[in-house]
């Protein structure tokens, strides 16, 4: 159980080992989320996209959340990863990994993780398009 | 008494700062500083009005009272993920 947020790019790799991180062997299902940069919004082209984290805050509220999925599906094996700074197409923006005995908690407390990230935790993205940039 | 603002995403820009030292008044609420802040740096306007508070890293109604040596942080909807 961990979470962080880190200005490090989040490779294929470090997915690979925040998934392995949740895995026992009681497990019969590891779900891993990843959110990633699109190239369009709103019809617009999309260059690239700079998060900003209020740190302290975010670390909280993200223990915050394991807690609730704790309280609610019993599981502790859950890991976030939420990068900052300029990312580009393609790059990970937030890794999620959830393992449980079976697929359904897993991908239920998964999907919770991620729209309950979105709610809760101080993070804020600008986007960099074709002609401008503004707050998300 | 002294307490910190802390600006973040659309309101750090505007305000050309992540950080104000703020010299007020004892009794002053979170809400109240809001009012001063748009006062002090009006182009912050209508963005302040859809921040969220946050007293020392917990978030705060606006009725809460300050004190000395708060961390009071102004924080536009969040868009994570």
């Amino acid at each position: 159980m961990f979470i962080e947020i880190t200005d490090r790019p989040i490779t294929p790799e470090r997915t690979m080992d925040v998934s392995s991180s949740v895995r026992r062997d009681a497990h019969g299902a590891v779900v891993t989320f990843n959110g990633v940069i699109r190239d369009h919004s709103e019809g617009r082209k999309v260059i690239s996209m700079e998060y900003e984290a209020f740190r302290e805050m975010a670390e909280k509220k993200l223990r915050e959340l394991l807690e609730e999925i704790k309280v609610r599906w019993g599981i502790e094996d859950v890991a976030i990863v939420h990068r900052v700074g300029k990312l580009e197409i393609g790059e990970t923006a937030v890794v999620i990994a959830v393992a449980a005995s079976h697929r359904k908690t897993a991908f239920e407390a998964c999907q919770y993780a991620i729209d309950r990230l979105k709610q809760i935790v101080p993070i804020w993205k600008k986007e960099v398009f074709e002609g401008g940039e503004g707050w998300v | 008494m002294r307490i910190k603002v802390k600006l973040f995403a659309r309101l750090r820009e505007l305000a050309a700062t992540g950080e104000v030292d703020m010299d007020v008044s004892p009794g002053l609420t979170a809400g109240g500083l809001t009012a001063m802040l748009k006062e002090k740096l009006p182009r912050l306007g209508k963005s302040l009005d859809s921040a969220a508070v946050a007293v020392n890293g917990e978030n705060a109604q606006s009725g809460v009272t300050l004190k000395a040596g708060d961390e009071v942080a102004f924080l536009p909807p969040f868009s994570g993920g």
